[in-house]
């Protein structure tokens, strides 16, 4: 479709969004039309980082992945290869997924191999928040949090009977069912059940130059299907007046095809993964000090079929054997928070082990072990401090991670500003993972990094303007180097970075129920390594990130309008091959047909611009359009 | 303008003494390499594919180094040389494995001394180990008439009239091969490689070697720079060198008598100009940013032909040419087809080595009848 008629498309639906307002469209006596309260600034784990906290309730009514909600933040960018339900990571202030935490209430999550999490195996119908902690953050969430945290925290307890349920389909064949349910239990029990499907025919249309200059030549996306089921458990209940109990259970499986750069696709091969967890968590109060016990363990699993270094092959034949690699792990930590005048004190401590399992890795073991304190000072006038020490031992890994925070409020402005320094242990498949021309490098150390940041925050009501600046330094870096002539990598200590940005964000109340959100970020990404890629930017760090996104919930219509914009950003690490700017708009209007009952339409992409890739040559869909059903009682 | 001249009047001479009256006859489009038995496997179950290398023209005939590894590029069968017609069509082939067939494993750059061929072997790198060294063959018989081991794998090599120089493919070394004996004589000889990125947390690589105007040439890099260095040709003595940027995975000479880099991480093309007491560089032409991995580069008169194994293409470039006009021709061998080395016939005609899609394929203006041709930019 050519911009001018999408962008037609664009204007109507805003005047769709508007028409109430022109007609003076009264409510009826009682309609609620936002969520009442105050959003919560910040994660209670770094009540002073620079973070973004997300409703996932602003965006119902729309088919949103994880991935497509934490890009409302600044200071995150978003990786993913191909369309729905394909692999998606998260990089935070320009840190690679590796050095970045993800955490599902507090549990973190990890790939097989130890590293990145695909974002796109967590289901965002289950959650209830998203909180966005930016900055080096090892102190405050353990090692790893280099970039920061992502913490999802997933449907909480309700205290009466209430439930949903969600429905969506559209282009190439992808549909979600979504249901949730929550009941009290006994006197004082509440417990919560939701699941969530997920399907797609992946079969999307994208269009390349095969050479410079020549025509443009249309290709269909193959084999990226991708069928995921995800569940969420939970239970609570007041054993004593003065102690709480919380179970958590979580799973999540998955079949996809994995199709490859479309320079070399791979239609042969596939994904299977199954993931889940169980936490148990008991808090209490014992005079004034509050206790919290805490046992988690979790299992992933991952099998590729079809599937070799460069290319596919068939499954099932000779020479090409099933990958199954397998993690798990097991935790328990306690933690006690005591006020002491005007400080709060918090002391934890926290072991456990991590096992690999697979053909590509052999079987590994390492032991976990962490202390930490910390202390939230509340030094008068609105100043604070919030000092953090943490000592982690990942398998022969050791590292300190002490990081401060100062923030200063009067009334609704708030000055902040935080240091930390931290490591990242290699992963499982960094030390071990033997694979084709992959090489293991056992001997690897652990990733550095520090950094400083500040900034300032206006915030009254729903109102939010918040500005601020960071830099970095990272040395150390796990880097897998080619051996041009061998044909294979091999991962080595051998990088350095330093990387500074800015990071701007508002969130704008505005007359007739309307939200505007921007976020601006940007980064300077740059190469310290020695030799012909020093003083170049690092790869894949877009420079300049925009997000608007213009909103209405009201009680019979609904609707948003979204753009993102994402800039020119170099593909490789010598500044001579660059990925273009990509504008992507999306909008979606529904209204409430009778009852509990909403239908809404949402067109992602309005440009159908069909020449979009994000890395390694994996394309983006074009246009895509869904329908959305859904009910709340 | 004198220099223009001058440089007008080199292209001349080179067209008319290098280029060849008529153009080569017309190759077929395709041709299929052999697969399974014709591969000589070691396991009749578990054969390899084709996985053709390097490749030299001799007489008529068209020569290309088969690898014969699988998906996971474990070795299934001896190195072979495919012996091509490319007007006809049709391949034969040469075991170059000996008796046990491990002789010479991963077979990869092809020269001639004008009478015989020679093949870099570079062993099993994933494997055992084993089948590093040189074979030479008799084109006219199809026999190997001589070989040796070799410590390390070697990488391209230089005949000159008494030494075959080869470069380690991973050390920054050459090595001198007694054409006489066939014994290797001479090396581990340091040459200059980047002060950044080299072992032991890093690596380096030796990946070509080149006789120019009776000086050798040899280039060590990685991924953070590479230096290409004029050695003389009787001891592997360093005369000078030059900064040729990272991973300078091939290079070669044109038709002015320039020497052409190119580099498989920052595509760039940058070419070394020689004169008597300096090497200078200069980088004449990036490609785009849809192109990656550059791999090969070859030149006729002053045309040069570059393979990118990532993005499957190909490209044709006019020297006389400058900034983005160089560029002239592009072709794609299509998805997964991995093009690794290309050998030009003559100013316009090439044939095109795919090792993923295990095919030859002839680029030429020739649109006609469905065959693959230079689009231009």
């Amino acid at each position: 479709m050519p911009p001018s008629r999408a962008l037609g498309r664009f204007a109507i639906l805003l005047v769709f969004l508007a028409a109430p307002l022109v007609r003076g469209e009264e409510r009826a006596a009682g309609e609620t039309i936002e969520v009442a309260g105050e959003r919560p600034a910040a994660s209670s784990r770094a009540p002073a980082a620079q973070a973004t906290v997300i409703e996932t309730a602003q965006y119902e009514g729309e088919v949103r992945s994880v991935s497509e909600m934490i890009l409302s933040a600044p200071g995150v960018s978003v990786h993913a290869l191909g369309g729905p339900g394909q692999a998606t990571t998260l990089s935070l202030r320009g840190a690679t997924a590796d050095e970045s935490v993800v955490l599902l209430d507090g549990i973190p999550l990890q790939g097989p191999g130890g590293g990145a999490v695909d974002l796109a195996t967590l289901p965002a119908v289950l959650l209830d928040r998203l909180v966005v902690s930016r900055g080096v953050l090892g102190a405050q969430y353990g090692a790893g949090a280099l970039g920061g945290a992502l913490e999802l925290l997933p449907r909480a307890r309700r205290e009466r009977t209430t439930g949903g349920v969600q429905a969506s389909f559209g282009s190439f064949g992808t549909a979600q069912l979504a249901a949730d349910g929550a009941m009290p239990v006994g006197e004082s029990g509440s417990a919560l059940l939701a699941v969530q499907g997920d399907r797609t025919l992946g079969n999307f249309e994208y269009a390349r130059q095969l050479t410079a200059g020549s025509d443009v030549y249309g290709f269909t996306r193959e084999n990226a299907d991708a069928l995921r089921g995800s569940a969420l458990a939970r239970y609570g209940a007041a054993l004593s007046p003065a102690t709480e109990l919380d179970f958590l259970l979580q799973g999540s499986a998955g079949d996809r095809g994995v199709p490859g750069p479309w320079t070399a696709p791979t239609r042969r091969t596939r994904q299977l993964d199954q993931a889940g967890l169980a936490g148990l968590r008991l808090r209490g109060a014992a005079g004034e000090a509050v206790w919290t016990a805490r046992a988690w363990g979790r299992l992933d699993r991952i099998e590729l079929r079809g599937s070799q270094l460069f290319s596919d092959c068939a499954d099932g034949t000779s020479g090409c054997p099933r990958l199954d690699q397998r993690s798990s792990a097991t935790r328990g930590a306690g933690e006690v928070e005591l006020p002491a005048g005007d400080h709060g004190l918090k002391a934890t401590l926290d072991g456990g082990a991590e096992w690999t399992h697979g053909a590509a890795t052999g079987p590994h073991r390492r032991d976990l072990l962490a202390v930490a304190l910390a202390d939230d000072w509340a030094a008068g006038q609105g100043l604070s401090l919030h000092p953090a020490l943490r000592l982690d031992k990942i398998g022969e890994a050791f590292g300190a991670s002490p990081g401060i925070a100062a923030s200063w409020k009067t009334f609704a402005l708030e000055l902040r500003a935080g240091w930390g320094l931290s490591f990242r242990a290699p992963t499982f498949s960094e030390l071990y993972l033997t694979s084709g021309g992959v090489g293991p490098n056992p001997s690897l150390q652990p990733e550095r990094a520090w950094s400083v940041d500040a900034g300032a925050a206006w915030r009254r009501g729903k109102l939010l303007l918040s500005a601020g600046v960071f830099w970095s330094q990272y040395r150390e870096l796990i880097v897998y180097e080619l051996h041009p002539s061998a044909n294979a990598v091999t991962p080595l200590n051998i990088g350095s970075a330093h990387l500074a940005g800015l990071e701007l964000q508002a969130v704008l109340p505005l007359p007739a129920g309307f939200l505007l959100e921007a976020a601006y970020s940007f980064l300077d990404a740059i190469n310290d390594r020695p030799g012909a890629m020093q003083s170049q930017h690092l790869s894949y760090r877009p420079p300049h990130r925009l997000f608007l996104r213009l909103a209405r919930r009201g009680d019979r219509v609904e609707g948003y309008a979204e753009t993102s914009f994402t800039s020119r950003m170099p593909r490789d690490l010598y500044g001579s091959a660059f990925l273009s700017a990509q504008l992507l708009l999306s909008a979606g209007a529904g209204a409430r047909a009778f009852g509990p009952l909403w239908l809404d339409l949402e067109v992602k992409n309005l440009l159908a611009d069909e020449t979009f890739e994000d890395i390694f040559h994996y394309p983006l869909p074009g246009l895509s359009i869904a329908a959305i059903a859904r009910a709340r009682l | 303008m004198d220099h223009l001249k001058k440089r007008i009047l080199l292209f001349a001479l080179v067209l008319s003494a290098c280029g060849g009256k008529y153009k080569a006859p017309p190759s077929v489009p395709s041709i299929a390499l052999p697969s399974a038995a014709a591969l000589l496997p070691f396991d009749a179950g578990k054969p390899g594919q084709a996985r053709p290398a390097g490749m030299n023209a001799f007489g008529s005939k068209v020569y290309v180094a088969l690898q014969n590894y699988d998906d996971s590029y474990t070795v299934r069968g001896p190195g072979l040389l495919g012996v091509m017609n490319p007007v006809a069509g049709t391949v034969t082939t040469i075991n170059l494995g000996g008796a046990d067939g491990s002789r010479c494993l991963y077979p990869y750059f092809i020269r001639d001394d004008g009478s015989k061929l020679h093949v870099s072997c570079t062993g099993d790198i994933f494997g055992t180990g084993k089948g590093s060294g040189f074979v030479e063959v008799d084109p006219g018989t199809g026999n190997v008439t001589r070989a040796v081991k070799t410590a390390v794998g070697p990488s391209g090599f230089a005949i000159t009239g008494s030494k075959i120089w080869f470069g380690d493919a991973q050390a920054g070394n050459v090595y001198a091969l007694d054409r006489a004996t066939f014994a290797v004589t001479a090396g581990p000889l340091p040459i200059p490689c980047p002060s950044t990125g080299g072992p032991p947390n890093g690596f380096y690589s030796t990946s070509d070697v080149l006789l120019v105007n009776g000086d050798l040439y040899a280039a060590c890099s990685n991924s953070t720079g590479g230096i290409l260095s004029r050695l003389d040709a009787s001891t592997g003595a360093v005369k000078m060198q030059v900064q040729v940027g990272p991973n300078a995975v091939e290079f070669t000479e044109t038709g002015d008598g320039r020497i052409a880099v190119i580099s498989g991480t920052d595509n760039k093309l940058r070419l070394v100009s020689i004169s008597n007491n300096a090497l200078t560089v200069a980088e004449a032409y990036k490609f785009s940013d849809a192109t990656s991995v550059l791999n090969d580069v070859h030149a006729r008169d002053n045309f040069l032909f570059t393979v990118a194994s990532g993005s499957n293409t190909v490209q044709r470039l006019d020297l006389s040419k400058t900034g983005t006009q160089i560029l002239v021709g592009e072709a794609n061998l299509g998805q997964s087809a991995s093009p690794f080395t290309i050998l030009p016939l003559d100013d316009d005609q090439a044939l095109v080595a795919n090792q993923m899609s295990n095919t030859i394929v002839s680029v030429s203006s020739d649109c006609t009848g469905g065959k693959l041709c230079w689009t231009k930019p």
